[in-house]
């Protein structure tokens, strides 16, 4: 059931590429201060579901309300992350972390440092994106993320391109800094194990045009094999 | 004296060039932008611009000189015409191939066009314009050697054709030297300001050697 005063209500939301319709009529409600894993078949909108919250794409129909009112990137901060991590090649690190506070003329946070440094990307700052691994990379995105503040943040498969070690330290990492802030979170990935381990609610999509099959939320189950198993009979079906 | 003499006719010329780059990069920046951002315009205008473009611009010169006369102007004028049309073609087509998904954290971000353009689109396109500068400039200053041989008293051109034509062989080798110099000098400060302003991609280059 899609309830307007949730904190990110999507209201049958229709998304076409050219006469491809890759959304249609979605709908999702999602609550402040949860961490929500989307995960469904490749292609069925799940990366076009977020660029459509965050302004990128625009729908053909339907609505996303952020609070009630009508989302606006320019007004409201959203932490965006995509997946080849969309750090920009001419600015160095530090430039990219603070390139939102260009952006949007915001001013310093005091948490900046800590952010930095529990990222641990402070060697990295006057180094250019190219000069990075894609670990690095990954954790500067998310550092310019959560130097935005943001209330809303949307990250496509922040991790695929990793190898395992450094998935495991990443997940580890997002997670500390997400526990100090437990910003609402929609979070796309195509691991199911990734999204019982970050998600409290796991939003599982059906291929295109995408809906939603089921959401599971983590405290009905006991174990994290438990959901698991769910989740593979729901794919299966 | 001969030094100083020579060293007059040098900053002419190299003036004239820089001038005609200034003029060339303020028309052509603009408008190599507008073909990328409209692609109906690039449509109708891009085969106006490959008519005009291949056409020698020493052919020009009579046209140049009907409108502007024997002075500064169309000299100026015969050295951006040299440069805009290469300029053009490289920024549009440099900015056309900027990837989509670099806009998309700006657009997450809320930033306006004027943002984009700041920090995604003159940025990537910085490169390729300098390339395309460094390729046009030698035509430019071979085509600037022949327009100062009229008209004026002041240039390289002037001063090789009128040694030539004193018999003053010496002062027309060193005026050769100096315009070879004066190329080496244009060429090497594009290549220095690449490195101060597009010093990723030098840093990108140092990583790739390194791995």
């Amino acid at each position: 059931m899609i309830m307007e005063n949730n904190f990110l209500t999507i209201k049958d939301l229709s998304v076409n590429y050219g006469e491809t319709t890759i959304l249609r009529n979605f709908n999702l409600s999602v609550e402040e201060g949860n961490i929500y894993c989307l995960v469904g078949p490749s292609g069925c909108g799940k990366s076009t579901l977020l660029k459509a919250i965050c302004g990128i794409i625009k729908p053909v129909n339907g609505k996303i309300l952020m609070k009630g009112q009508a989302i606006c990137p320019a007004k409201q901060p959203i932490g965006y992350i995509p997946q080849q991590f969309g750090l920009l090649d001419w600015l160095t690190v530090k430039s990219n972390l603070f390139i939102s506070k260009r952006i949007r003329k915001t001013s310093s946070l005091p948490e900046e440092n800590h952010i930095i440094e529990q990222l641990e990307i402070s060697p990295l700052l006057n180094r250019y994106p190219k000069e990075l691994s894609g670990g690095q990379q990954q954790r500067v995105a998310l550092a310019r993320a959560w130097l935005l503040r943001p209330e809303l943040l949307l990250m496509d498969e922040p991790f695929s391109s990793l190898d395992t070690f450094t998935t495991e330290r990443s997940v580890e990492l997002f997670l500390q800094l997400w526990k100090e802030r437990r910003t609402t979170t929609l979070f796309v990935t195509h691991s199911l194990r990734e999204a019982v381990q970050i998600g409290k609610y796991i939003v599982l999509l059906s291929k295109q045009p995408a809906n939603v099959l089921e959401i599971l939320e983590r405290d009905f189950y006991q174990t994290e094999q438990q959901i698991y198993n769910r989740l593979q009979e729901l794919w299966k079906e | 004296m001969e030094g100083m003499n020579i060293g007059i006719h040098v900053i002419a010329s190299a003036c004239r060039i820089l001038e005609g780059l200034f003029i060339a990069l303020l028309i052509a920046v603009p408008i190599g932008l507008l073909f990328a951002d409209y692609p109906k315009i690039n449509k109708i205008c891009s085969p106006l611009l490959y008519f005009t473009y291949p056409v020698p611009k020493l052919a020009l010169l009579p046209v140049v000189m009907l409108l502007l006369g024997i002075g500064e102007a169309a000299k100026i004028t015969m050295i951006v015409l040299i440069l805009v049309f290469q300029l053009i073609v490289s920024i549009r087509d440099a900015a056309l191939h900027i990837p989509r998904e670099d806009f998309h954290v700006l657009i997450s971000l809320g930033a306006n066009k004027r943002q984009m353009l700041r920090w995604i689109t003159l940025p990537s396109i910085l490169p390729e314009t300098l390339t395309a500068i460094r390729v046009a400039i030698g035509t430019a200053a071979s085509v600037l050697f022949f327009t100062e041989t009229f008209g004026t008293d002041k240039g390289m051109g002037f001063y090789i054709v009128d040694s030539w034509m004193r018999l003053a062989y010496r002062e027309m080798y060193t005026g050769i030297l100096a315009l070879s110099l004066l190329g080496f000098a244009l060429f090497f400060s594009i290549d220095i300001l690449e490195k101060k302003v597009c010093k990723w991609k030098n840093r990108e280059s140092n990583h790739k050697k390194t791995k």
